[in-house]
């Protein structure tokens, strides 16, 4: 399977998908009008992944996201969290601005369920 | 032509500064260009992600609930209007628009109900509905004004004009302390 990458726009995020690697990389900023439909195509990539059962690593590089998007996000990590407890090999790094206090908040938020390996990095 | 003055607005106003003042159409586009001009105005100041991000929230809500909707403009976008003020200590950042009277009170309750939270008691509200939405009406997560009333740390403002048999107007206002530098 080829790798999709999906260009960033004014509201939404860069989305790069790569299926040799088991890599998805989400950066950026992410407020589009319809985060569902945004982000559908990240769900379907995901879900042919955890049915191939490969090894995946998610990078989250977010500096803004809006509430539809956060719970787009929450999806995400509940189903990596999920394929993780059927033993899928997961890594998740949530990536923040050395002085974003609240995005690092965010992120040990977010993660305070998760039992899948998940890192915070600042950059 | 009109002829306009604006001395009565100005002294209306005069302890205060108004960055930003919109109304007419908001779709998308509109969100993203005055989120841009938003973050350059308040450049300066420390609580300016915040700001920011209750502003997209409230001008988002306009783009999907308001009740009014302007026939010739492309796309989706909502009818409303957004202020926001800067006082001495304070940030204001006020939306409007019309919603269905129906609406009206389960609107208020919210507010009422993110308003009686603490800091704490906001953040496990926030982390149950945003796994649990129970809202049919909502289109995004249901969680906006919980993480509006997280950012701003102060009570939110709801009120209530009635303006027809189905139509009420609804302003929220969301306060934010300046932070000292």
């Amino acid at each position: 399977m080829e790798k999709i990458v999906i260009p960033k726009s004014k509201s939404s995020p860069e989305v790069i998908m790569d299926y040799e690697n088991g890599l998805l990389e989400i950066i950026g900023e992410s407020y589009p009008e319809n985060s569902l439909g945004f982000y559908k195509p990240v769900y379907d990539w995901l879900n042919k992944c955890i049915q191939d059962k490969i090894q995946l690593k998610v990078n989250f590089k977010l500096n803004y996201f809006n509430t539809s998007s956060s719970k787009c996000v929450i999806d995400i990590l509940d189903s990596l969290d999920k394929y993780y407890s059927n033993s899928g090999i997961v890594e998740i790094n949530w990536y923040y601005e050395e002085d974003d206090d609240d995005m690092k908040e965010t992120g040990e938020e977010f993660s305070s369920d998760l039992k899948a390996p998940f890192q915070l990095v600042y950059y | 032509m009109n002829s306009v003055n604006l001395y009565d607005q100005y002294e209306a106003i005069k302890d205060h500064k108004i960055l930003l003042s919109f109304k007419g159409a908001i779709s998308q586009e509109v969100v993203t260009e005055f989120g841009s001009m938003i973050r350059s105005s308040l450049s300066t100041e420390t609580n300016t992600k915040k700001i920011f991000a209750v502003f997209i929230e409230l001008a988002q809500n306009i783009v999907r609930y308001s009740v009014e909707k302007e026939p010739s403009s492309e796309g989706n976008s909502g009818v409303g209007i957004i202020i926001l003020r800067e006082k001495k200590d304070f940030f204001y950042l006020s939306s409007g628009n019309l919603v269905l009277k129906d609406k009206v009170q389960k609107i208020k309750d919210r507010c009422e109900t993110v308003n009686s939270m603490n800091k704490d008691e906001l953040k496990a509200y926030y982390q149950e509905k945003i796994r649990n939405p129970t809202d049919a009406d909502s289109k995004g997560a249901g969680v906006g004004l919980i993480d509006i009333a997280r950012k701003s740390e102060n009570p939110l403002q709801c009120e209530i004009t009635p303006v027809d048999d189905f139509n009420s107007f609804m302003t929220l206002t969301v306060t934010f302390n300046k932070e000292i530098q």
